[in-house]
Formats: C-alpha cells, structure tokens, sequence
C-alpha cells in the first residue's frame, strides 16, 4: 500500500544486503538512517535472512550488493539469488514493487560488479519498476565507493519522492541537511555487571597448551554469537550463528598444531614467503585439494591494551550485549529474540578481542560520523563533521582508506573523542577471516595441511611502513618454543581437482602455485597408487631463480622419470624469472612460446587452472591463451573468444585470484 | 538404453550401400540395442546443416562422406548439440595431412575432444570417394561427458553420486588413449548430471535462466576513473606525464621537509601539529606524527627513511 496514508503511519521500506567484508552492511545500515529522516519505516536485513517468495508483497526495496572476487555475488546471496533466477516466475512477478540497486565492487578484476549488474536487469525482467538507475561503487575510484553511494543516494530520496508523496504533517528536510548532525540511536544496548571477570591469563602466554586454546576458542564463539544475534535479531535467536550461512566461524573448528613455518624466499628478497605445515590430529582427512584453509588472525596484545586503555574501558567486566529497541530505524524484532534460556555473559575484553578489529582494518565513514558527536574539542568536532560530508570525503579518502589509518591510529589522532562501549562495538570494522589456499596433497600428507603465505608489507601513501595483520601473526608463530595451536576450518576454493584421466594446464605464479603443488602432490600420489593418471602442463613464474624460485627443488624433481610433470608422459614444467634478464618474462610469455604444447593438451581435453595475484595477471594470461588458440588454428578473434567462454561457463577454465 | 537413443548416420550421397548400415550396426551394437534405432540422414550437403533429432539424445553419430568440405561449423555444432554426453562421432571423409588438421581444428572448436584416427570402413565406402588424390581417412572423436550450456552454473558445492569426489562441474572425465586403434567400442560410463542442493535451495526442480544472459556488451566495459592525485602503482610520474602528477610532484619536492623544519617546526595554518588528519593535502609534514611549534619532532617506529 502506497501513497499518503493515515498522519503518522509510513511506508515501509526494505533494505535488503549481501555483504561479504562488512561494506554493503555498512551502506545499506546508512540507507536505512537516511529513510528513517525522509519518513519512510525502514527494515534492514540481510539476504540470507529473507525469503525471496515474499518480495511480491513488497512495495519499496532498496538492494545493496557486493561483488566479490571473480564476479561471484557473496555467500549470503546465493540462495536468494538462485530464487529470482527461476524461469517460472514470468514478467510480471514484482509488478507492484518499486526497487533500486546499489552495487559495490571493484573494477580491477575482470568482473567489475556484475552482481549488481545482474540483479538490476532481472529485477527489471521481472516486471519491478526501477526509481533510479543502478548505483556503482568503486574500490578503485580514489574517494572509493563512496564517489558513487553519494550522488545516487541523494537522486533516490528525489525519485521516491514522486512516487511516495507525503504523509499529512511531514515535511522534508531540505536538501543541504545532510542529516549528520543528529545521532540515531546505537544498535546495542550493553549491560554492565558489577562482579569482576577473573583475571584473564589467556591472553598473556606465548605458549599455551591446547586447552586454554580451546578455552578461549569458546569464549570468543560465545561473544561472537552474542553480539551476531544482537546485531541481527531476525529468525530464532537459538538458531542464529553466521555459520548457518556457511560464511563465519565455525562453532568448532580443527585446532592444528603446527609443525613448520619457515621461509622460502632467501634471506636478501623483499619479499618473506613462509611454508607453513600444520598438524590436524587424528579425525581423518577434511579437504580435497584446491580448497581453502580459513582462519582468524590475533590481535596483538599490546595494541588490545592500548586500545582498551584510550577508550577508558576496563577490560575485565562482565557485560551483555543485546538489540537496543528502537521505533526509528532498526531491525524489526522477531518473535521469539527474547527467548534466550540464559543470558551471555563475557568479558569485554573479550568482545574487542573476538570482534574489533583495532589495529589493521581502516574505519568506514560512518565511524567518523559518530565520532563527531562525542568529540570534545571544536576544532575536532568540525573536522570530523567535515570528513563526513559529500566534500570532505575526498580528504577523508586520503588521511583513512588510502593510508589504512587503523582505528587506533584514528583515536590518537582525535584524543578528545571518547565513543562509549555501544557505539565503538558498532562501528570498528569487524575482525575478519582469513583465507588461504591449501598447498599440500592429504593423499601425500595424511593428517597434514601446507600453508604458502606471503608475509604482506607495503608503504602507504605517506611513506609509512605497514604490515598485514594475519601474515605477519603466521610469521610469528615459532613451533620450536613449544606447542603452538591455530583453529583452522575448511571452506571449498573456487578450483577443484578433476578426476586423475584430465590433462591440466596449470598457471601459477607466485603464491598461485600452491593449490597446484596441491593437484600435483594428489596426482603424483595417486600414481604411486598404481592409478593411471593424465599429464599435467605447469606454468610457473616468479622473480629470480636464486631467491623467490618456490619450491623449485620440488617442481625439478617431478618434472622427471614418470612424474606427472616430465615429458616423457606428456607433461612439462616451464619457469618464468621475470627479472632475471633486461627484459621482463612472465608466464603469459611462456605460455605463447609454448603454443603448439598447449593446444595438444587441450585437444586431448585438458582442463585449464590459473591461481595467483588478481591484478593483471588472469587478464594476460587470457589473452595468452586467445592469441595461442589463434595462431595454432587460424579462427578469428569472436570465434576465439567466444570458445574461451564458453569453456568458462562449462568449468573448464577456472581462475582462482586474489588481492 | 532404450527409447530414443540411437545412433545417426549421415552422407552427402543419394544411397548408401548396405554395408554402410552393417558395419555400424555392428560397431555400435550395444548402443542399438533395446529398442534403439539406427537413423539415417542422405544428401545431407542439401539440407542447411540443421539435424531434427532432440538436444543430447544420440548415443553416436557417424558421418560417412564421399567429398570433402562437408563437414560445415553448422553440421558440426548440431551434431555436438544431438550427442548425448560422453557419445561418440565417428566421422570418415576424403582428407590431405591440411584438410585433416583443419578438419581437427574444426573438431575442437565444437567441443569435440580426443581425436584418434580409427580404421576407415570397408572397402566398398573406399570406393564412393571421387578423388583418387584423396584417401578416406577415419576419425573418432568424443563429446565431453560435462554437458555444455548448462542453465546455471555448477560452480561450488557440487557432490557427485559417490560423495567422495568433487569435481568442478561434476563431470567425469573422457578416458585418455594413448593412441591405439580398435574398432572397439570404448565403455562409457554415462554421468548423469545429478547435483544434490544444499537445504538453502528451495524449489530445485524449477528451471533457471542463465543468468550470463543478463549482462550486456556495455556491463562489461571497465568504468573510467579520475585520475588520483597519486597513482599508487608507480613511484614517480612517467617521463611524458600528461595527467597532471609530474607537476604536483615538483611541488612536493619543494615541500620536501628539512631539517630546520623537523627542529623547530613552524605552521602558518597553525594546523601541520595536529596530526594528518587535520592536514591539507600538499603539507609538507604529510606522514609525521603530531608536534608543538617550536618543539622538535620524534618520529614514531612506524615511520622508515624512504629513499623512494
């Protein structure tokens, strides 16, 4: 029901999101303040939660969507986008439903936003009736994708206007109110108890014995689900935990001990490259090769310190964190949220230990705007107010997202803010998972998982140095100073061995090689088996043959006798040493040289891998492969690219990149 | 297999001896077993190349050509399309070492995967062919056992019949020959296409467009961006900047600190000791920690020399 209605009552507006890192949340909980002040009653949500077959009934939806990696939508969209894309829905399914489309994604990968893209023209399809043309926010515009959200949320409350006139009695605000003045309620309400956590020993120990590990596994899940379930009231309250979406943490992962972690570059390389071997214990094999190791980093100690310290916390409380209610702009509560037998009680160290993320991850804008209203100094408060505005936000891009100030970093720069508990368990960036490709065959390496982790450093803009926070804690861990304990879970990749009979052509510079040192590994095995298995065609590529050749004593031993790499079974290894000679030689280089193999292997069906960096490299490497396929058969360019496609679409050509 | 599976022979003449038919009858008898017909199709160089069996519901194809040059990208992409699956298309046609490459070529880009050169068919198919310069040459090629053109894609989560295996796309993959000729026909163990859905698909028996379809030639163009004030790739302008950084690099390097300015530091703003945060762009305290006028400035152990 649209249009005016009754003084006081208002249209509902739903704001559905899928996100993978915490941006289209982000967005869409803004959409949701910015409805609440132009009178609508917004309901925010996110996609896993909803069941597409009520959209119908919807008569406004606002959609914010990430695209991630390779073009794929996140997790938590999967099972309502496979909804829409039924054939048996016809023409006229949203007819009465009026939608816009925010899309946010980045257009260094090949696949710039097309899940948004895509979810705009089938909503169209569908007969819904767009009030604005699809937003698109880029990661890669230098006020990021902000430069997009702005302008397109300021023309969206204009063309809604025409379609949603105005309660009697309600005013809109004019256009140069940004509305940043006022402070929406928090999402939390935290509960202080006066009895004191014990003193909390887990944290300070180096090493620790598999218990306490255990232990705190469990206190930090508790934390975790608590504050998921506060966060996000909808469905049962039992049943809510971000694993049901298969996305977060695991309640129990596989705590691994780890055997090895040594470097693999040489001593004078830029760049520190670790294997890392890890012990599962004893329940059996839990991965096949091509999958993906996860795990969340920690936070070092001394930073949670400083961090509990600035913010006038006391980390040793007890607390209890649940929704805030609230008529304006929240989360409608389901039926059964107050149903908790007990309540979750943790410290609140533990929260910012399990959930905040205070020395990595740069803050969103939105983390700004608060701080401006408990700012005590002016000269503070006017400047976050104007980072928070549409033309502060390039000044903003350059002193946050661009020189990743950390919201430590943040703090001290503004040391008269002081954000209570609630509203810094809202807006600190979210401590999140970290995913690595698994380099080790289970077949090779009963009960074992590989792990090549490149140790990430950079400069910033401003010439300062950082470190990753997830490589550099891997790189820490010492397992000659006593036992040493990671929870680790297993997620599939986007690669998968085929059966031991398919030819494969490999690409794998770099750290991309070790899901293939994964499928190498498992064929190899195999044989030993005494199973017959296809030959394998790896292109590798890295540096300098004396310093970043990884694991180039393991590819030279497999490229031989009856190895799945050697020529003799129809196999071959080729290196490219980029900075070995004046001019540079990639893989794409190799690839082209070596054309006549490469077509053989695909005429004997061979099925295509690339893995590595996601900047440019799965794009060369295509057009490595079209100008091979070219010149061997003489098609034209379409007919070219149009098999590469297609081989795509049927599985035959996967990439799996990463940033 | 019974039903409508069989097997569909094809020719560019009028008749085809009756050894023809014997002879695949006898190749592929387990295929035409159970009820299973062997179609023929003549003078197909007449027709525009369409065939009017189903999508995926041969078992084999066999293409038995007295000229060359019949086998056109149309006859060959619908053959594809009428091959179940792991099917077989065996294919005899007058051909030189060129034409057969190009013939090979051809092959792959339908889809078709292990070509092998088979014995050519009796004598009698020998003597069809016009041209004496050209001898008959048999190929045997396969259609992949992953069906092409799936209307979603099977990218993740797939489980195949026996649980333990997951392959992309669930397929099982074509046996590799390593060369050997054998009127045999190859088992083929048939992969049906069965995919088990988690319990977050509901309504999996609805068919879903392919969602590929969605996107247009301009969705996959990349956006055009502002140029950055600071191109972060690079570490200097290039020699023949023309987007502006070469200048803003000159200004920079005039506001290259020096030392008197890191010992007693001055600020005609009045805002470089409040931190970056409170900086304007081209300050040239840019990256230094927070400082009193007049008080000299300590740099923090996040702060390296860079010598660019």
């Amino acid at each position: 029901m649209r249009g005016s209605g009754e003084m006081g009552e208002r249209q509902k507006m739903l704001v559905l999101y899928a996100t993978q890192t915490g941006n289209a949340q982000d967005v869409a909980e803004r959409v949701g303040r910015e409805a609440a002040r132009h009178h609508f009653k917004p309901v925010v949500e996110s996609m896993h939660l909803y069941d597409a077959n009520e959209l119908p009934q919807e008569s406004v939806v606002v959609f914010v969507v990430s695209t991630t990696g390779q073009g794929e939508p996140p997790q938590s969209m999967r099972a309502f986008w496979r909804s829409l894309l039924r054939k048996s829905l016809g023409h006229r399914w949203l007819e009465s439903t009026l939608f816009a489309v925010f899309g946010l994604g980045d257009s260094g990968y090949q696949k710039y936003n097309v899940t948004g893209k895509k979810l705009d023209r089938r909503l169209l399809d569908l007969g819904g009736q767009a009030v604005v043309p699809r937003g698109l926010g880029d990661d890669q515009h230098p006020s990021g994708f902000e430069a997009g959200l702005d302008p397109w949320l300021a023309e969206l409350w204009v063309a809604l206007r025409q379609h949603v006139p105005l309660s009697a009695g309600l005013e809109d605000r004019r256009p140069d109110e940004t509305g940043i003045l006022i402070l929406d309620p928090p999402k939390y309400r935290v509960t202080y108890y006066d009895s004191r956590a014990p003193e909390s020993n887990l944290a300070a120990m180096p090493e620790r014995s598999k218990t306490d590990i255990v232990e705190r596994w469990v206190e930090h899940g508790r934390a975790r689900a608590m504050v998921d379930s506060a966060g996000n009231p909808f469905g049962n309250a039992r049943e809510h935990n971000s694993n049901s979406t298969g996305y977060g943490p695991p309640s129990m992962p596989v705590f691994a001990k780890l055997l090895t972690n040594s470097r693999i570059t040489s001593e004078d390389h830029d760049q520190d490259v670790r294997h890392i071997e890890l012990e599962l214990g004893s329940s059996g094999t839990r991965y096949v090769p091509g999958d993906i190791l996860t795990l969340l980093p920690c936070q070092n100690q001394a930073s949670i310190d400083k961090f509990v310290s600035r913010c006038g916390l006391d980390g040793d409380t007890f607390v209890t964190v649940e929704a805030a209610n609230s008529d304006v702009c929240t989360l409608t509560q389901a039926v059964d949220v107050e149903f908790m037998s007990e309540k979750t009680v943790v410290s609140l160290r533990t929260i910012v230990e399990a959930l905040m993320d205070v020395d990595s991850a740069s803050p969103r804008r939105y983390f700004f705007e608060v701080m401006s209203h408990f700012a005590e100094a002016e000269h503070e408060k006017e400047r976050l107010q104007y980072f928070s505005t549409p033309e502060g936000r390039d000044d903003l891009y350059r002193y946050n997202q661009r020189e990743r100030r950390t919201v430590l970093e943040v703090l001290e720069d503004f040391p008269s803010v002081q954000l209570p508990f609630e509203w810094l368990l809202q807006t600190v960036p979210r401590l999140q998972q970290r995913s690595f490709s698994i380099s080790s065959s289970p077949l090779a390496h009963p009960n074992e998982a590989h792990l090549t982790v490149a140790v990430v450093e950079w400069m910033t803009p401003f010439k300062r140095k950082r470190r990753g926070l997830c490589s550099s804690w891997l790189a820490s861990l010492d397992p000659k100073q006593g036992k040493v304990f990671l929870p680790v879970w297993f997620t599939k990749g986007a690669i998968s061995l085929p059966s031991p009979s398919v030819p494969l052509i490999l690409v794998g510079p770099g750290t991309g090689c070790a899901p293939f040192r994964s499928f190498i590994q498992e064929r190899i095995a195999l044989s030993n088996k005494g199973e017959a298995v296809a030959p394998v065609l790896f292109f590798f590529g890295c540096r300098y043959k004396s310093k970043d050749f990884l694991y180039g004593a393991d590819w030279s031993a497999w490229s031989k006798g009856q190895n799945v790499l050697s020529v003799e079974v129809g196999g071959d290894f080729f290196v490219a040493f980029s900075r070995d000679q004046l001019e540079k030689i990639y893989v794409q280089h190799k690839i082209t040289e070596q054309g006549k193999k490469v077509l053989q292997m695909m005429q004997s069906g061979a099925a295509i891998y690339v893995a590595g960096s996601a900047d440019k490299m799965p794009a060369d490497v295509l057009s490595a492969f079209e100008s091979v396929i070219a010149k061997e058969t003489g098609w034209p360019q379409d007919s070219v690219s149009k098999f590469l496609r297609d081989l795509e679409r049927k599985g035959r050509y996967v990439v799996e990149a990463w940033s | 297999m019974a039903g409508n599976a069989g097997v569909l022979l094809v020719s560019d003449v009028q008749t085809l001896p009756d050894s023809v038919e014997q002879w695949v009858n006898k190749i592929f008898v387990d295929k035409l077993s159970g009820g299973a017909s062997l179609q023929t199709l003549t003078n197909v160089q007449d027709t525009d190349g369409k065939l009017e069996a189903g999508t995926s519901s041969l078992d084999a194809v066999v293409t038995v050509m007295q000229t060359p040059g019949r086998h056109s990208s149309v006859l060959l992409s619908e053959i594809s399309r009428v091959l179940k699956p792991g099917g077989d298309f065996l294919i005899q046609e007058p051909l030189d070492a060129l034409t057969k490459t190009t013939l090979e070529r051809n092959l792959l880009l339908a889809g078709f995967v292990n070509a092998e050169a088979v014995e050519s068919v009796n004598i009698e198919i020998a003597e069809l062919t016009n041209s004496k310069a050209l001898k008959p040459i048999a190929v045997r090629v396969k259609k992949p056992s992953w069906d092409s053109g799936s209307v979603f894609q099977i990218k993740r989560k797939v489980v195949s019949k026996n649980g333990n295996t997951r392959t992309n796309g669930n397929y099982q993959a074509v046996k590799l020959t390593s060369g050997d000729v054998t009127d045999d026909v190859l088992p083929i163990t048939k992969a049906t296409i069965k995919l088990e859905f988690s319990s977050d698909f509901k309504n999996d028996d609805d068919e879903l467009i392919d969602e590929d379809d969605l996107l247009t030639e301009e969705d996959l163009k990349a956006p055009e961006l502002p140029v950055a004030e600071s191109c972060a790739p690079t570490k200097k302008a290039c020699k023949n900047c023309s987007c502006g950084r070469a200048e803003l690099e000159e200004k920079e390097e005039e506001a290259q600190l020096t030392a008197a300015q890191i010992n007693n530091p001055s600020s005609a703003c009045g805002s470089c000791g409040l931190g970056d945060a409170f900086r304007c762009a081209g300050c040239p305290y840019r990256g230094m920690p927070t400082f009193k006028l007049g008080e000299k400035i300590t740099l923090g152990s996040s702060l390296l020399v860079a010598d660019a």
